[in-house]
């Protein structure tokens, strides 16, 4: 009997699963302090149970809270302008290089963050070179396969992402300035190219990477102090004769820390990993970047 | 050198451990130290008073009956000295006394010329081979058990064994066992040739045959050495109904397979990684064939297998979870035999026979048949388009080995061994008309001739030659040495055209080249002490090399082209005892040192293991620190590359060996004749794991970072794992039916404390509970069972909230998932249950037999993966995946 009782209780002990969900309560900061412009309004959220819905409304929005920014070593105050956002009182542009940090005080928790702002940058021009013809093409939203959709050779799963179709494939080099950094700066570029397409367009960019990351002091000297970058991207038509639907492109080039590079970069499969957060204590993003934009019309 | 404590492992936990295993031991051999003796007799049988003193004061005394018949004996003796005591029984007799070891004498007669002194008394050696009747393999493992005496040993990986100091002239009832075969009693006698015993197989031409014991003799079970008779296990159902070795392992206790990219065996809790693979003594780095289906071990091409669990024997080591030693025969002596067999994925040969009086030799083969019957190249034709599908996948492997018995004392045996795995495949896909398809059939609804298609070309391969030589230098000096060159190659090409000015092409290739020598000793140094010790010398050599170029536009591309090279020298020395103080305990201590070429420091590898062997159970104990020299990593970034070849990267200045601690304890139970209880626990800590720092992430991209070793393991960070647990196996097998049940309770977690973990975590491969049963019925020509297995589902990490967050390029915030910790939840369990049968027909001398196997016969489908979207604003949308409701199994085998 005691061998029996040992027996059980020793297989009681090795084998209890002891996961325990844990509670949530979880506060999610978004702030992006942009060089050159007024410190920007900062959005505070909180976590729902993955059960619920999730709006982006009042529901969500995290209220109530006591917001502090420092910027070289001045505080600055900001309160809530409407739920869940936050504003300084007064307006103060975002000094390039300043050193930031971001106390965020809210249902009895406290988060912090901090980042530093980079050098000013601006698109300084831009060339686009569209194909003549269209041409026959794999339009792959990604390599994401619903699993459910898998069967023994995985290839339904396959075309229900992709399809074959004809694309005009629209080139884009940006030229920037990029003598502000220097060879020890840890900056990073996200470079993005994003077509206005309306309808059903289905894009498949995954082989033509109209966006990519990358660390400024990798990417060359085109000219003496003028660094570029070329993407592409694909326009889908229907007839080996229809030329490039008109459409807008919008051109954007962002500076930035390596904090939000690895956000960026983890953010792109949100149902496996999250991304990479540098606030202590809740979740979200809070950086320091040099924004320019440029949109332009393709005909 | 510089050596401190931390270098050598010899930490706090390693020294409680051998505390505590010290202590159990000197206990043990403490309650059988002096004692009072006292003996009081008067003109009574000479043999009745042997018996009585031998019954009251646990003596083993041998003796023939001719010796004592019709003598009386008087004594009166008090003390506590045991040979003065027998001597005081045997005084005025023609017979005295030897003491063999403690609490174990011989009699033997005064007139047979040698002085009073037993020290001038001629021992020698009883020894001999242990072979197969029929093929004369040399059987290792098996027991040599001398009843009289309650003293024996084991065979060696050679099948020899020796018992020195024993007295000349005597004959020596023994019992000669090993899983799997008849026991054979008989009487030895010691003479100048080493004996040759033959042992018969218990099922014969299909007909089975009763084995008969009294009880389970000691020293079937090396202290923590869990020996697997491949006989047996070959008999429960595997994959896909074909002999297949390491699918069967999955019926013990606490070893799962796995079903990743590069399959593997789980033991314990640990990773795929912490196992090791011998074939012939050589190592082989990827044991398993396309989709994991099934491993490169075909059952019929070895004739031993043994797995290690946590702590292996002083020679082995390089691993922290198991060894997995396995011998390929050296071919019968008797006759040419063989099997043919075509299973569902590959069809099968093997031939074994004798070439010469002293030369055998042994082939097998297997080879999928797939791309034999669909063909390798097919032209798509679509009106007056044309284009080429390829399907090329195939896997073999193929072993040979030859042996070469110039005398009884000398074998030389050469092993050659190659697997290799393609995946060739080009399809020219018409995407469009494959989405709308309901179903994949007709092929022609989307294989069309395309400008667009993608190609997929990946090769793996196992190469091995291995010579080893074995003498019989002495009685008690066993001498084998090896050699080995063993390598991995594999390649990975991929060339997608998504448009017609696009194109990706990666090539990609990983090698590992083993070069190795071995020397390992037998040295039979007493009748309780045998010492085993080699020294080992291996030359590793890594490389791999990436070229990946990626075409966006006929102007803009990227690429990546890189190469890394990296070699390490391992030097190994180790000893070990196996100590039998008392017929009923053995104690095996042993020690491993091992050193990398340019490190100053050396790793050792302490091991321990104890025995006491009862009645009709044996108790037991083990506890060691092994090192592990190799980690397996991968680009975690990329879906072009490191898809199946996983890289092993060596420990170096910037990656240190990952090392662990073991400590377990068990014991068998024998209910007569056929029924086994083995039950054990265990405790198992490493340090030094390399852990991914971001365990969800799959490749989400065309390019990684690289191949450089320093950007690869950039993706991981170093960690602490613990596992523990309860096994149990219950077999029952008498006559035609065998009853095999396994149960595993046991917990696996880990822990990053770089990514601020401060608590342990459930491990990848965490199953806190599994229970399997099979149960197997033979008759004259139909044989039938059924099987379950049942067990907790693998981690997963689920997440516990969703947030969003915006971005400046971004209109609307995107939706996440929160993921406080990994791996805190649980796919559903897996539960699988199948029915076998088999008919066996004889056509002449040939022995046909059909096995079918269907599994999962209760059409459950199982969950084997979870993905979460939450990109939807109402709830996270939850997406299983699930296993096949049913599949059947086959193979046809014919027997010669």
């Amino acid at each position: 009997m005691k061998f029996r009782c040992l027996l059980l209780a020793s297989m009681i002990l090795a084998g209890c699963d002891a996961i325990q969900p844990e509670a949530t309560s979880l506060l999610v900061v978004e702030a992006f302090v942009v060089s050159e412009r007024p410190l920007p309004a900062i959005t505070l959220r909180q976590a729902v149970p993955i059960q619920d819905p999730y709006d982006l409304d009042a529901s969500t929005a995290a209220t109530g809270a006591q917001v502090a920014l420092v910027m070289q070593g001045a505080s600055i105050p900001y309160t809530m302008q409407r739920p869940g956002v936050y504003v300084p009182f007064d307006s103060v542009l975002a000094v390039p290089g300043a050193e930031l940090e971001l106390s965020v005080v809210w249902n009895h928790q406290s988060v912090t963050a901090r980042s530093r702002i980079p050098p000013r940058i601006s698109l300084d021009s831009l060339d686009i070179v569209v194909s003549d013809t269209p041409m026959p093409g794999l339009l792959l939203e990604s390599l994401f396969i619903d699993p459910s959709l898998v069967d023994s050779l995985g290839l339904r799963a396959l075309g229900q992402i992709a399809q074959e179709g004809l694309i005009h494939l629209i080139e884009a080099t940006l030229y920037w300035e990029g003598s502000a950094t220097r060879a020890g700066d840890n900056w990073w570029m996200r470079l993005q190219l994003l077509p206005a397409l309306g309808g059903d367009q289905r894009l498949g960019n995954y082989f033509l990477s109209p966006e990519v990351l990358r660390r400024e002091t990798e990417i060359p000297y085109t000219y003496t102090s003028f660094r570029s970058w070329s993407g592409s991207y694909a326009v889908q038509v229907t007839s080996e004769t229809d030329p490039v639907p008109a459409h807008a492109l919008r051109v954007s080039i962002i500076r930035c820390t390596q904090a939000y590079a690895d956000f960026v970069s983890g953010s792109l499969n949100p149902g496996e990993v999250e991304p990479p957060s540098n606030i202590s204590g809740g979740r979200g993003i809070f950086a320091g970047i040099a924004l320019d934009t440029m949109t332009v019309q393709i005909r | 050198m510089h050596v401190t404590l931390r270098q050598c492992f010899l930490g706090k936990q390693s020294l409680c451990l051998y505390l505590v295993a010290v202590c159990i031991g000197t206990s043990l051999i403490r309650t059988s130290y002096a004692q009072d003796i006292s003996v009081d007799i008067s003109e009574e049988t000479l043999s009745q008073a042997l018996d009585d003193f031998a019954s009251s004061y646990r003596v083993n005394l041998v003796y023939a009956r001719r010796q004592v018949d019709g003598l009386r004996v008087t004594c009166n003796y008090r003390g506590t000295d045991m040979q003065a005591a027998l001597m005081c029984i045997l005084s005025g007799q023609n017979l005295r006394v030897i003491r063999l070891k403690r609490r174990q004498y011989v009699l033997v007669d005064k007139d047979r010329g040698e002085s009073e002194n037993s020290s001038e008394v001629r021992l020698g050696t009883l020894n001999g081979f242990v072979v197969d009747s029929l093929s004369k393999e040399t059987l290792p493992g098996a027991h040599i058990y001398l009843p009289g005496l309650v003293i024996g040993g084991a065979t060696n990986e050679a099948g020899y064994y020796a018992i020195p100091s024993l007295p000349l002239g005597q004959s020596y009832q023994a019992r000669i066992s090993f899983l799997g075969y008849v026991p054979l009693d008989t009487l030895l006698e010691i003479s100048r040739e080493p004996a040759t015993i033959q042992l018969s197989r218990q099922t014969l031409e299909g007909k089975t045959v009763l084995v008969s014991s009294d009880r389970r003799t000691p020293y079937e079970v090396a202290p923590g050495i869990r020996q697997i008779p491949v006989n047996r296990i070959s008999k429960l159902p595997g994959f896909p109904g074909e002999a297949d070795l390491l699918q069967s392992l999955r019926w013990l206790p606490s070893v799962q397979r796995v079903r990743t990219n590069q399959g593997g065996l789980v033991v314990r809790g640990g990773e795929p990684d912490q196992v090791q693979y011998l074939i012939d003594g050589a190592p082989i780095y990827h044991m398993w064939h396309i989709a994991g289906l099934l491993s490169v071990y075909q059952s019929e091409a070895f004739k031993d297998v043994r797995l290690y669990r946590g702590t292996f024997p002083a020679e082995h080591g390089g691993r922290l979870s198991a060894v997995l030693d396995a011998e390929l025969k050296d071919g019968s002596m008797d006759q040419i035999t063989g099997l043919v067999g075509v299973g569902l994925v590959s069809a099968r040969a093997f031939v074994e026979g004798p070439i010469t009086k002293k030369l055998s030799f042994m082939v097998s083969g297997r080879r999928s048949y797939l791309d034999r019957i669909i063909g390798h190249t097919h032209v798509v034709v679509d009106g007056g388009a044309q284009d080429t599908m390829r399907t090329g996948v195939y896997l073999y492997d193929i072993s040979t080995k030859l042996a070469w018995r110039p005398s009884p004392r000398q074998r030389l045996t050469v092993g050659i061994y190659g697997s290799s795995d393609d995946l060739d495949i080009r399809l020219p896909v018409d995407l469009t008309a494959l989405g709308s398809a309901s179903s994949i059939l007709p092929l022609g609804s989307w294989l069309r001739p395309s400008n667009l298609f993608f190609e997929f070309d990946t090769r793996w391969s196992n190469r091995l030659i291995s010579a080893r030589y074995r003498y019989l230098h002495a009685d008690r000096l066993f001498v084998s040495a090896t050699s080995y060159a063993t390598s991995y190659r594999a390649h990975e090409r991929i060339f997608v055209r998504p448009t017609t000015s696009s194109s990706v092409n990666s090539e990609y290739g990983v090698s590992i080249l083993d070069i190795g020598v071995k020397l390992d000793i037998d040295y039979y140094l007493s009748l309780a002490n045998h010492i085993r010790a080699g020294i080992s010398l291996v030359q590793r050599t890594f490389s791999s090399e990436l070229d990946a170029f990626i075409l966006q536009t006929n102007i803009i591309s990227e690429s990546i082209d890189e190469d890394s090279s990296l070699d390490n020298t391992e030097i190994i020395l180790y000893a070990q005892n196996t100590w039998t103080p008392t017929p009923r305990l053995q104690i095996q201590p042993g020690v491993r040192v091992s050193q990398l070429r340019g490190r100053k420091d050396f790793r050792l590898s302490p091991r321990l293991g104890i025995q006491y062997d009862l009645n009709q159970a044996s108790i037991w104990m083990a506890t060691g620190v092994n090192v592990q020299y190799l980690h397996q990593v991968r680009d975690r970034y990329s879906v072009l590359y490191d898809l199946i070849s996983y890289r092993w990267v060596p420990a170096s200045r910037s990656v240190k060996p990952s090392y662990s601690y073991h400590a377990s304890a068990g014991g068998s139970i024998f209910w007569g004749t056929s029924f086994t209880a083995d039950i054990g626990l265990y405790l198992h800590r490493t340090h030094g794991l390399l852990l991914p720092r971001n365990e969800g992430r799959s490749g989400d991209r065309l390019l990684g970072p690289g191949i450089e070793l320093g950007t690869i393991l950039g993706q991981y960070t170093r960690g602490k794992a613990v596992a523990h647990g309860l096994e149990v196996n219950l077999q029952y097998e008498r006559g035609s039916s065998l009853v095999w049940i396994s149960y595993a309770a046991g917990r696996s977690r880990s822990r990053a404390p770089e990514l601020g973990e401060r608590q342990f975590r459930p491990g990848r491969f965490d199953v806190p509970q599994q229970f399997q049963i099979a149960l197997q019925r033979t008759k004259t020509k139909w044989s039938y069972g059924v099987n379950g297995n049942w067990r907790s589902g693998y981690p997963i990490t689920v997440p516990e909230a969703r947030y969003a967050v915006g971005d400046p390029l971004s209109e609307m915030p995107e939706r996440f998932l929160y993921f406080p910790t990994i791996n805190n939840g649980r796919l559903p369990a897996y539960i699988n249950f199948g029915v076998q049968g088999g008919y066996q027909l004889n056509v002449g001398n040939v022995a046909v037999q059909f096995r079918l196997e269907v599994n999962n016969i209760t059409f459950r489908r199982n969950v084997i993966g979870r993905v979460y979207d939450p990109t939807l604003p109402d709830e996270v949308f939850v997406t299983s995946r699930k296993g096949l409701p049913l599949y059947p199994l086959f193979e046809i085998t014919a027997r010669f």
